[in-house]
């Protein structure tokens, strides 16, 4: 408990974001403690990727802060996020072709790596030291994920799951303090849920903030110690797993007005 | 500390270890296989073709850019080593130095204002970088000597000594390009060649890795100015005569044209595209009238053959088969595993 409160994990308060006319987050106020799970989930259209943006940097929000650790980050500066251990995946798989998948790994250790690129022409001692602890990590990064057998093989041979993987370690190789995930199922085989279930919570057995931004409620509702139902760009409502399946609201927003099972939610 | 490290990690290089050690290889081999003092005029020729292309390599290959400013900046090197000594009597050591300098600076000025637009964009911007610097060799007669290039520029010299022998002239071109192709497979092997990669392969996810592709970008460019005011200060030396003709539209293209058919972004291919554009002038001397004809046709040749460059192609080559061997081994794991089941099998 006492390492929650020295690191807090991710807090955002009072987002905004609108696309000409189109106000796709209204004061959005969430929180994604370290050590926990924290899903966001919403019908299509409801702001969710916007807010995985925002948080990270990748678009810049009108209003409202995002806050890793009690570090204000600055809007709209994705290249910032490493430094404040902030760490995504994304949606649509985004690998690094044509390099291994050892190499896909260390690069998430890029911002831990000191030394200047000019020194790197001439790779001291120095250097090469911190090369190989680099490479050393993300190997033992792979030996936990079992992808130890394809280090050296280019990332995009790998079937579609093990790359996604290669994605998650990615960004483990940064040592996170939160991290996003962006709705890490799509696109995977049902038979991969359970094995994706157990990778995301040894994550938050870690210690690490998770914000997971999913359409799978089976994994959401599984996993999750605390949901957050965003609608239209608002925050509809949040609480446990089991409260928000109830809500009577999140009912409506997913199946239409009229609804009053939440078997669907559960599946 | 090395021997600790894992199969897969120390493998991670080796590749591009090996291609430097096949660069360095050749700029040794190369003059024992031929040392006439034509031969040396030619190895020479291709150890300053393998410095502008290395430094091509970082910002075509590695960084994904496509540059046409390499001629342009090969010329400003040429003509400040030049200028330099024939107009301000500078020491041929000291201009050797200060032309690589003044380069990197046009071209980190360049890149300053062109970096952040979209590829296309960019290589447009180095298009007119390298058109401005082409017509400023031309234009700036009193300094340039203008079309007529500029006459008169001595041998290189340190200490008295002046490095007029054939062998002389290549080992300072050898010398020098095989410090390029080190720092170079430096730079590729470590963590800021990994980035710049990356920027290449996904620009979001090199972002929430926290590489910046302006900073990278501007330092590939950077050193591909470098080596390309290296590479334009020993073509004065070399030659004693330097004219915009040699820097033109056509040169910037065929650089560019020879390190993508050879394997951009690797190692090994500044030094196979070296060798080409040293084989076609070579060849084309003969045939001067043709020689762009000659080029087109082997450029073409090669593209249909070669369409991931010679090295990548070979590479390819060489994973398929590894690949192959390891889909045969595991199968052949599989079958052993399942042998006993099917022999009981057939034995009921």
């Amino acid at each position: 408990m006492t390492s929650t409160i020295e690191r807090p994990g991710l807090q955002i308060t009072g987002v905004c974001k609108a696309y000409g006319g189109l106000q796709v987050l209204s004061d959005v106020t969430l929180r994604a403690p370290a050590g926990a799970i924290t899903a966001v989930i919403g019908p299509n259209g409801a702001g969710k990727s916007t807010l995985a943006n925002v948080i990270s940097g990748f678009v810049t929000q009108d209003r409202g802060e995002v806050v890793v650790n009690g570090v204000r980050l600055p809007p709209g500066k994705a290249v910032t996020r490493a430094e404040h251990r902030l760490g995504r995946t994304f949606q649509n798989l985004e690998i690094f072709t044509g390099m291994t998948v050892l190499q896909n790994v260390a690069m998430g250790a890029y911002s831990r790596q000191r030394g200047s690129h000019l020194g790197d022409l001439v790779r001291g001692p120095r250097a090469r030291r911190d090369e190989i602890e680099v490479k050393e990590a993300a190997l033992a990064l792979l030996r936990r994920f079992r992808l130890e057998h394809r280090a050296d093989s280019l990332v995009e041979s790998l079937p579609f799951g093990e790359a996604k993987l290669v994605e998650m370690v990615r960004v483990l190789a940064m040592e996170p303090e939160v991290v996003v995930l962006d709705e890490p199922a799509a696109g995977l085989p049902p038979a991969s849920a359970l094995p994706l279930a157990e990778t995301i919570a040894g994550l938050a057995e870690d210690g690490i903030g998770v914000l997971l931004i999913e359409h799978n409620m089976k994994l959401v509702m599984s996993i999750s110690q605390h949901v957050v139902v965003l609608d239209q760009g608002q925050v509809l409502t949040e609480g446990s797993p089991a409260e928000v399946q109830q809500d009577p609201r999140v009912i409506e927003a997913y199946l239409g007005p009229g609804a009053t099972t939440s078997e669907e939610l559960t599946l | 500390m090395m021997s600790r490290l894992a199969g897969p990690a120390r493998t991670m290089s080796r590749r591009a270890t090996w291609e430097l050690w096949i660069t360095l290889g050749l700029l040794v081999v190369l003059p024992m296989l031929a040392a006439t003092d034509y031969a040396l005029h030619i190895w020479t020729r291709m150890a300053i073709f393998l410095i502008l292309l290395t430094g091509l390599n970082f910002i075509q290959g590695v960084a994904g850019m496509t540059s046409l400013a390499q001629a342009g900046f090969f010329g400003l090197g040429a003509y400040a080593a030049g200028i330099a000594t024939v107009r301000h009597d500078v020491p041929p050591v000291l201009a050797l130095a200060l032309a690589p300098v003044l380069v990197t600076l046009v071209a980190l000025l360049i890149g300053v204002l062109s970096m952040r637009l979209k590829e296309i964009y960019f290589t447009m911007a180095t298009l007119g970088a390298g058109f401005v610097l082409y017509l400023l060799f031309g234009r700036m007669v009193e300094l340039t000597g203008g079309p007529n290039g500029l006459v008169g520029i001595p041998p290189f010299s340190v200490g008295g000594v002046e490095f007029t022998e054939p062998i002389m002239k290549y080992g300072l071109a050898a010398v020098l390009a095989a410090i390029g192709a080190i720092a170079a497979h430096n730079l590729l092997v470590s963590r800021t060649g990994r980035a710049l990669r990356a920027y290449g392969a996904s620009e979001p996810a090199a972002l929430a890795v926290g590489a910046s592709p302006f900073r990278l970008r501007l330092l590939a460019f950077g050193l591909s100015g470098f080596y390309a005011g290296v590479a334009g200060a020993l073509e004065a030396f070399d030659s004693r005569f330097v004219s915009p003709s040699t820097f033109d539209f056509m040169t910037a293209v065929l650089l560019v044209v020879a390190l993508v058919v050879s394997g951009a972004g690797r190692m090994i291919g500044p030094i196979l595209g070296a060798l080409l554009l040293t084989g076609i002038e070579v060849f084309a001397a003969d045939y001067a009238d043709y020689e762009p004809l000659i080029m087109g046709i082997v450029f073409l040749v090669a593209v249909q053959l070669f369409p991931r460059g010679v090295a990548g192609e070979l590479a390819a080559r060489r994973e398929d088969r590894r690949e192959r061997a390891k889909r045969s081994a595991d199968l052949a794991a599989d079958v052993a595993v399942d042998a006993p089941t099917t022999l009981k099998a057939v034995q009921r």
